[in-house]
């Protein structure tokens, strides 16, 4: 570190400080990973090197433009082996989809359905965000995941969705990783940002 | 098949790649099943702002009575809600 930024009793809180170590003992998000996806593939994971025992809770960014279309975009939990969790029955909850006048809601099944009929086509794109976990709790309480998510369409017609989604009574478990893809065809195009919440 | 997994791109394994296959095969398949479940949501919903005409201290018109039917009866006639045509609201 610059001598400039020690003062004789204190650190120049003035000046800026590039941190490329982790910084412990503080409570906040904590940046795990950022995968930018430049080639196309089937899918897009964050297993349990990043989601472990560090933390109970963890927040997620994505852009994402799908290579097929009129697909559904989702997501599933990973157990703590990584092995997807994708039992007929795994997941509950929903959507409320403010472009259509119905909410979807299940008590059972196989996925975490964040969003139907996204397009392919140029200027077709969405983005969102979400918060997942306790992922540490086991048979205790349910692992959730809760977000927003807003795309648009090849006509400028925008859906925005609120998403509420955990794990179905008799499912409950540790979660060591989220799953995210399409239930057709690859991830074009998208940046997925993983955050830990340090308590 | 590839996939990303904490930021590096990785080839997926055979067994990876059976399990995708038969994934995306069982979602076509069940298209026609979904499309049926979002059309009845959607019915559903639309039946359900008219609930309130069947309570015991309302008098319903024989035109809502013949809406209401016409959705209830919806899927005679739609298969989803790209070919739908909804009755009209009295």
């Amino acid at each position: 570190m610059a001598l400039s930024k020690i003062q004789s009793e204190s650190v120049n809180l003035a000046d800026n400080f590039a941190f490329t170590g982790t910084v412990t003992g503080a409570g906040g998000l904590v940046k795990l990973a950022t995968t930018t996806v430049s080639t196309a593939v089937s899918e897009i994971e964050f297993n349990n090197t990043l989601v472990n025992s560090t933390y109970d809770n963890y927040y997620l960014t994505y852009t994402v433009t799908p290579s097929s279309d009129n697909v559904t975009f989702r997501m599933r939990f990973l157990d703590t082996s990584n092995s997807q969790i994708n039992n007929d029955l795994g997941y509950s909850g929903g959507s409320i989809n403010e472009g259509a006048t119905a909410s979807t809601n299940t008590n059972g099944a196989s996925q975490m359905e964040i969003s139907g009929s996204m397009g392919s086509a140029s200027g077709e794109s969405a983005s969102g965000q979400l918060w997942f976990g306790p992922v540490n709790e086991g048979a205790n309480f349910p692992c959730q995941l809760n977000g927003f998510h807003n795309g648009i369409n090849q006509s400028g017609n925008h859906q925005g969705r609120v998403f509420f989604f955990c794990l179905s009574k008799g499912y409950f478990q540790s979660v060591g990783g989220i799953k995210i893809n399409f239930t057709s065809g690859n991830v074009e195009a998208g940046t997925f940002t993983l955050y830990g919440v340090a308590k | 098949m590839k996939k990303y997994v904490n930021g590096e791109l990785v080839d997926m394994t055979s067994d990876e790649i059976s399990e995708r296959e038969a994934e995306e095969q069982a979602w076509t398949d069940g298209q026609a099943d979904r499309d049926l479940a979002d059309l009845r949501t959607e019915r559903n919903s639309l039946l359900a702002e008219t609930d309130y005409l069947g309570n015991s201290d309302v008098t319903m018109s024989d035109a809502m009575t013949t809406y209401r039917q016409a959705l209830r009866d919806i899927t005679d006639s739609a298969t989803s809600l790209d070919d739908v045509t909804w009755p009209t609201k009295p």
